[in-house]
């Protein structure tokens, strides 16, 4: 599908259109192969790999909310090395761009993991460094801009491959943030990740999760989500992937009014598996070139 | 697996707060499968097992445990809900073929795969059923040679060594004493009962542990050997 007769390029990567499933919702693209041809979507984020394979954390991972849910997986994932053997074979099948989404730990291992992506053949490396549900899952560099500067310089003086840094809400200031990541290399920005919250279970008086705290997203953050990537657009230059809570084109098109390049469909896919590609074709509908950024600078 | 909108041939109730909801899906799914009912007004969808299908209408047994399922109640005949399924493995056929004397073993609204499950088996098998409710019994009718427990322990009810092959469905202590049975005196397939979001194996939050490492109870159950559970561990 493409995006009248315009063309998409983020961090020099064309894109045949500006909604990409998010990392942690749509697996490697396959488990979504069932509902329809994963390729029409403009591109898709892996689950998010470290270094090391990861277990995940232990109790109830799931919760849902108030036009939300929460999530506390902690990192699964089979490890970056298994990714290259096995999945990421699978996922180049698919004609769209593909994504890796990097957690880590410690700046080194976001180094290490980076530059084994970076010999591989995913198009764009999303630097995760906002996950709100492990101790050393990158949150530490999600919430301080002088730690982000730090993690996103270090591997980007190893990482050649476009590299697109994922934003947490739960940091100390957006703009900030922003500002010190593509002051360090980023690429390309993507925002925002899930917001750090809790639930009590009033029967049986304890926190619903074994971490305390878990990631809340949906349509229940989408106001938020959405003032902060208008904030980050105006000031930044790189472009922006908005998410957080998009579950129709039309929230999709609020995103994109307010600056963003693109946008990421997340908890949409649990609630509607066919939600990304219906955002796909509800954006087909909007001149995105007009409508991109519309509200700024006074533009109507 | 498909994701599709169908039209509901009746939903009503047989006891308390289970109801039986009957919709028109034109396949036969295994027993143990399960589809996610996407619920109105609510984000994540309800992953319900299989009770019964002939073909033509799948029917979904469930208990009332939330806003989710208690919206599920409003729906009446000719409403149409949307559907994602059939989803997960199911009893593996071919596994229990070789056992004679099979025990179909429930607590609670686990009765629902087993009544499909039993109707898979009739003929070819000597199936016995247990089953544990905490107040009333319900879909015992659609068994054989039903034992029920009322508000006790139908792990109580059966010897392991009378049997060649048990099948169970139930909620999580019923999960850890069926497995304590049965463990090194007859082959167990538990069908297990976990919280899902998107349930094809995407997002990771039904995992549960088992000796071959963390599994995808949508994906890759959620009907599992009961050696395989590491339940111990779990809570």
């Amino acid at each position: 599908m493409t995006m009248n007769n315009e063309q998409l390029t983020i961090a020099g990567v064309l894109f045949k259109n500006p909604v990409i499933a998010a990392s942690g919702t749509f697996g490697f693209g396959l488990e979504y192969c069932n509902f329809y041809d994963v390729g029409l979507l403009g591109g898709i984020c892996t689950k998010g790999l470290t270094l090391h394979p990861r277990q995940g954390n232990s109790g109830l991972r799931v919760f849902e909310t108030a036009s939300g849910m929460m999530n506390s997986v902690g990192l699964q994932n089979p490890g970056i090395l298994h990714f290259l053997e096995h999945e990421l074979p699978e996922m180049r099948r698919f004609d769209t761009v593909i994504i890796a989404n990097l957690g880590g730990g410690t700046v080194e291992e976001y180094v290490e993991g980076a530059v084994l992506l970076d010999a591989s053949l995913v198009d764009i490396i999303e630097l995760n460094i906002s996950c709100p549900n492990v101790k050393h899952g990158g949150m530490a560099f999600g919430i301080k801009a002088e730690a982000a500067f730090e993690v996103v310089r270090a591997v980007r003086e190893k990482c050649r491959k476009p590299l697109m840094v994922k934003l947490s809400p739960n940091c100390e200031d957006i703009v900030a943030m922003a500002r010190a990541c593509v002051e360090a290399g980023a690429d390309a920005l993507s925002l925002v990740n899930t917001f750090k919250a809790m639930a009590v279970d009033i029967k049986t008086r304890r926190v619903v999760f074994d971490n305390v705290t878990a990631g809340l997203s949906g349509p229940a953050i989408k106001p938020i989500a959405l003032r902060m990537v208008y904030e980050v657009c105006e000031a930044v230059d790189v472009p922006v992937v908005g998410m957080g809570g998009i579950m129709c084109a039309e929230d999709a098109a609020e995103f994109i009014m307010a600056g963003a390049a693109a946008i990421q469909v997340g908890t949409a896919n649990f609630a509607n598996p066919h939600a990304a590609l219906d955002i796909v074709r509800g954006l087909g509908s909007y001149k995105i070139n007009e409508i991109r950024g519309c509200i700024r600078h006074g533009k109507t | 697996m498909t994701h599709f909108k169908s039209r509901i041939v009746c939903n009503a109730p047989i006891v308390q707060d289970v109801w039986l909801m009957t919709v028109e899906v034109p396949e036969t799914p295994k027993a143990g499968q399960f589809y996610n009912l996407h619920v109105e007004g609510e984000l994540l969808p309800r992953p319900l097992s299989v009770c019964e299908s002939d073909g033509e209408t799948v029917t979904f047994a469930y208990q009332i445990v939330g806003k989710g399922t208690k919206k599920l109640t409003k729906l009446s005949e000719n409403h149409t809900i949307a559907l994602t399924g059939a989803l997960g493995n199911g009893f593996d056929l071919d596994a229990i073929r070789p056992h004679r004397r099979v025990a179909l073993v429930s607590g609670g609204i686990g009765i629902a795969p087993m009544v499909q499950l039993s109707k898979q088996l009739a003929g070819r098998h000597e199936v016995s059923c247990f089953c544990g409710f905490s107040e009333h019994a319900y879909l015992v009718e659609k068994l054989p040679n039903v034992k029920t427990a009322i508000g006790g322990f139908v792990t109580d009810l059966f010897d392991a060594a009378d049997f060649d092959i048990v099948c169970a469905c139930g909620p999580k202590g019923f999960t850890k004493a069926i497995v304590r049975k049965c463990a090194g005196a007859v082959p167990l397939l538990v069908s297990l009962d976990e919280h899902m979001a998107c349930g094809v194996g995407a997002c990771l939050v039904c995992a549960c542990k088992t000796t071959n490492g963390v599994k995808r109870c949508c994906a890759d159950g959620p009907v599992f050997w009961g050696e395989e559970l590491a339940i111990d561990n779990e809570q």
